[in-house]
């Protein structure tokens, strides 16, 4: 079951996004189920600690009690990094970029400018995604580690150290671990390509078999493409 | 000689059985260092020289300081707690070894004509096994957690303890004379108590007195540091208020040219970092040292975003020292997330502030872009700044006042330091 989680103290804007998500939901094979709140109450905060259900959140950032949209995203993204959130605000976007990257919002809509296109838009792109928002999650002594499997572009390892390395768009994560463990903890999208590579196909645009490379959607090119493990890299 | 060779190993394994019973009831994470268990031998030489002429005015002495010693050196716990628990666990086997002297008699009628050396030796076995088995029963160690966190929580818990390990070595010399039917109002005995007591309650006064003495002054320093920051701050607001007013001005009398580079100018001016008004929203005190530490960064455009929800003051609800260590540990993490952030392409700092009943909560929320090895993150050296340090996150890492949860998600840095909130504040 999947849920849309409305938080919004507007009576106007409400209707909207109720009008809105029936004509999302009427086609759709998945079943869902909406809630709407006006501010932060006890069944909002069992429906958030609840890891069973997946949901898509629509907040208005300016709630009129004590606990904002901001504060209530703080509290989803305590446990939960897999629901989506989408904030509709009617003040400056001064913090957008901020918010966006710190509680992995997907969407900022403004109130009064194409509302209802927008987060139509947004709910259906959602939706063909399919909840892409797994995550690998690692524990060392002091630090834990939880990484989108979306960014992670491959994972090689380290000869020298003896340690795999995850390769993100920005960052590189050396863990003790080996490959097939690695391989064993993560879903059909990663594949071997070389006995030191995976890669993460969807991240992958361009196979070269012939001089053993491939390039990432970034652009960089990962020499670690062997020949061994064309045949399960193709049926795949 | 057999006699002397006997009780030596008797020694020896009464430490044996201390230490682990130790171990059992403090309930130790930490890992143990068994090299020390060296020692055990060297006081077993002590000990039986000590038994050999005796000298039992100094056995309780000598007792509290070999065992003190010992777990301290192989557990490594806090002094307080190691004194605490120690004298806990020797008191306690005196005890049972006075209930069950009966044992003595009947070792002694059973090898009467043996060394009493070797009768001792015996004995000390049997005792030994008595001991483990009292030291197994859950209710004694929940009784002597729930002391020890007793006297943790009120005020002057040095003075407590170290009362409470006088009447233990009284009441263990009163015990011991009573096992060597000496006589128990001998003088000596209690001098040296006396003597102790008195230089420890002189030595833990003076300490504390200048500690808080020296960290007072400091934190009136910092304060006025910090609000003289604060009004650098402003002024430097009312100066670009006004200069942003007059470009308004003359862009409205210039050519389209000068108007652009006036728009640059202002643009400039509204992406700095300093005149970030949140700031003014954190606790006095906190509010300066956050300034000063990203006036080293106003040229880097960091977006820095605070969201204080601490309403309380802070000065009220935390000790000097507990101040100055979150001042320390806000000061470290709060380089870390700059240095790491201005790598960054996003530049993006989050400095978010809450509190409940019994703690502050500080998380710092940073973009970076490093190769970060997880295993050794927080480790002593290991660093991804250059010339290398690594010394930060491993010093505050083994503070224990203080808490810091350290995680990476979603390519963020995210520290979050809590501090506890006390009941003897800075200005009380």
């Amino acid at each position: 079951m999947n849920y849309f989680i409305v938080v919004e103290d507007d009576k106007k804007t409400q209707e909207t996004i109720k009008g809105v998500l029936r004509k999302i939901i009427i086609n759709k094979e998945q079943k869902f189920e909406i809630k709407y709140f006006t501010k932060y109450t006890s069944e909002l905060q069992s429906i958030i600690a609840d890891d069973s259900i997946r949901k898509i959140y629509i907040m208005d950032i300016e709630l009129d009690t004590k606990v904002s949209g901001i504060d209530i995203a703080k509290q989803i993204r305590k446990d939960d990094w897999e629901s989506e959130i989408i904030f509709i605000t009617c003040h400056d976007k001064m913090f957008e970029t901020v918010y966006r990257s710190v509680y992995e919002v997907f969407d900022f809509i403004e109130k009064f400018h194409k509302m209802e296109e927008r987060l139509e838009n947004d709910l259906e792109l959602i939706i063909q995604k399919n909840f892409d928002n797994k995550m690998f999650i690692f524990s060392s002594r002091n630090v834990d580690l939880q990484i989108y499997y979306r960014s992670i572009t491959h994972i090689t390892r380290d000869k020298e150290e003896r340690k795999i390395v995850i390769h993100t768009y920005s960052n590189k994560f050396k863990i003790s671990m080996n490959l097939s463990e690695v391989l064993s903890r993560l879903d059909d999208r990663f594949i071997q390509t070389h006995r030191s590579c995976i890669a993460n196909r969807k991240r992958v645009q361009e196979w070269n078999w012939p001089k053993g490379y491939f390039i990432l959607d970034n652009g960089k090119k990962v020499d670690c493409l062997s020949k061994r493990f064309k045949k399960e890299v193709e049926k795949q | 000689m057999m006699g002397i060779i006997a009780y030596y190993f008797a020694c020896c394994s009464v430490q044996l059985v201390l230490v682990y019973n130790f171990k059992k009831i403090v309930d130790t994470e930490k890992k143990a260092h068994w090299n020390y268990t060296i020692l055990i031998l060297i006081f077993g030489i002590i000990m039986s020289l000590e038994n050999y002429y005796k000298l039992s005015e100094l056995h309780t002495l000598s007792s509290l300081i070999i065992y003190f010693i010992l777990f301290y050196l192989i557990f490594r716990e806090s002094k307080k707690k190691t004194l605490f628990y120690g004298c806990a666990v020797w008191f306690i086997a005196a005890i049972i070894d006075l209930i069950t002297m009966f044992r003595s008699n009947w070792i002694s009628l059973k090898f009467i004509n043996s060394d009493l050396l070797l009768v001792q030796a015996i004995d000390t076995f049997l005792l030994e096994i008595i001991v483990m088995l009292v030291f197994k029963l859950k209710k004694l160690k929940k009784f002597l957690h729930k002391l020890y966190e007793k006297i943790q929580n009120n005020k002057f818990p040095y003075v407590k303890v170290t009362l409470i390990i006088s009447i233990i070595y009284v009441l263990g010399t009163i015990i011991l004379s009573l096992l060597k039917q000496e006589n128990i109002y001998n003088i000596d005995k209690y001098i040296y108590l006396l003597a102790i007591l008195i230089v420890s309650l002189i030595i833990v006064y003076v300490r504390k007195e200048y500690d808080y003495y020296a960290i007072n002054e400091t934190n009136k320093y910092l304060i006025q540091n910090s609000e003289f920051y604060i009004g650098v701050v402003n002024n430097y607001k009312v100066f670009k208020h006004n200069i942003k007013h007059q470009l308004n001005g003359v862009k409205s009398v210039a050519n389209k040219e000068a108007a652009l580079l006036i728009d640059d100018l202002i643009k400039e001016y509204n992406s700095d970092s300093l005149s970030n008004n949140e700031i003014s929203t954190m606790p006095v005190g906190i509010d300066g040292l956050v300034y000063e530490k990203i006036y080293n960064f106003k040229e880097k455009e960091i977006r820095l975003r605070i969201d204080n929800k601490i309403e309380s003051d802070i000065f009220k609800n935390i000790t000097a020292r507990s101040y100055n260590l979150l001042c320390e540990s806000l000061g470290i993490l709060l380089d870390n997330a700059l240095e790491a952030s201005d790598k960054s392409k996003e530049k993006i700092i989050v400095l978010d502030m809450v509190e409940n009943k019994e703690t502050y909560q500080i998380k710092i929320i940073n973009t970076f872009t490093e190769t970060l090895d997880i295993d050794l993150l927080g480790n002593l050296k290991y660093t991804t700044k250059k010339g290398g340090h690594g010394i930060g996150l491993f010093y505050l890492l083994s503070k224990k006042k203080i808490k810091i949860k350290t995680s990476i998600i979603n390519n963020l840095f995210q520290n979050e330091l809590i501090i506890y909130k006390n009941k003897k504040t800075i200005w009380s």
